[in-house]
């Protein structure tokens, strides 16, 4: 895939993931949250490093009809192929991590779970 | 030979004034004949694509039969591995995701009158399954810890949901 296209799409996922267009789900693994986009499978996990467990890196997958995985992307191979090392004037690991955490907050219904107790609470 | 003008101017006569008439006519009897040649060819043409049509709704309701019967074969697999999964009988489990796999591929590539939509949420749901079975798999090869069954089995009652979703719209539809 064309490079600049890959931080197109991700940048694009973010916007989409932001306004809720997208429907995340869960996984049956914690660290991976699944969506699907036309007639794709989109998936955004927690890639540990065993050499920095603390700070995983983000990957994004993309997957056809037929289960090929056809696109991989993480943020340090988004960092390597912007020109400046940054989307939209924000670092990969910002946008891709603000993308798994809206991801999560979605399906695991953490954002409905707030707006409930905040209704009882009123 | 001299008694034919005396046959012939009678005859000639005859004809002048009934020979436009019988044109006419003979014009007019083509035309319908032409007329009911064409419409003898559209009723059988027409004849031709209702049986055409009739035999492919036949077939497709015996096909869409066939996949509404996989739909429930694959919700029934689904439903067994979710108690097998909170018995934690892995292994059994393991075989379930085997055939499980099986029929949600059949039902992606074979089902008759599934939208591209349909089809990616069943990709999805076949992405699902594997990494469920990664994880039983990794614990009954390679003793790694249990996977979380009530995790589990949650994101398989998300699949049922979905894949009955689509079972229905293809019933309905």
């Amino acid at each position: 895939m064309n490079e600049n296209k890959l931080v197109e799409l991700v940048s694009r996922i973010e916007k989409k993931t932001n306004s809720d267009s997208l429907t995340w789900e869960a996984t049956a693994d914690p660290h991976e949250f699944q969506t699907t986009l036309a007639n794709f499978v989109v998936r955004i996990g927690e890639q540990f490093d065993p050499s920095d467990v603390d700070h995983p890196d983000l990957i994004i997958r993309i997957i056809d009809n037929n289960g090929n995985v056809l696109e991989s992307t993480t943020n340090t191979d988004l960092f390597k192929i912007t020109r400046d090392g940054t989307i939209e004037e924000r670092h990969p690991y910002e946008v891709m991590a603000s993308i798994f955490k809206k991801a999560k907050r979605q399906a695991l219904g953490v954002d409905k779970a707030i707006d409930s107790i905040l209704s009882e609470l009123e | 030979m001299k008694i034919f003008p005396g046959i012939l101017q009678p005859l000639r006569e005859f004809c002048d004034s009934w020979g436009n008439v019988a044109s006419v006519l003979g014009l007019l009897v083509s035309l319908i004949g032409f007329w009911l040649a064409i419409k003898g060819i559209t009723t059988a043409k027409r004849a031709a694509q209702q049986a055409e049509a009739a035999a492919r709704q036949a077939k497709d309701r015996v096909l869409s039969q066939g996949t509404l019967a996989h739909f429930s074969s694959a919700i029934a697999v689904m439903e067994e591995i979710i108690r097998l999964q909170r018995k934690k009988e892995w292994e059994n489990a393991l075989d379930r995701h085997s055939e499980l796999r099986r029929l949600l591929i059949e039902l992606k590539d074979g089902s008759v009158g599934l939208s591209s939509e349909q089809s990616i949420i069943i990709q999805g749901a076949i992405e699902q399954f594997k990494t469920i079975e990664a994880q039983i798999e990794k614990k009954v090869s390679s003793d790694k810890p249990e996977p979380n069954a009530a995790r589990i089995n949650g994101v398989v009652k998300e699949q049922i949901t979905k894949v009955q979703g689509i079972a229905i719209s293809l019933k309905n539809s």
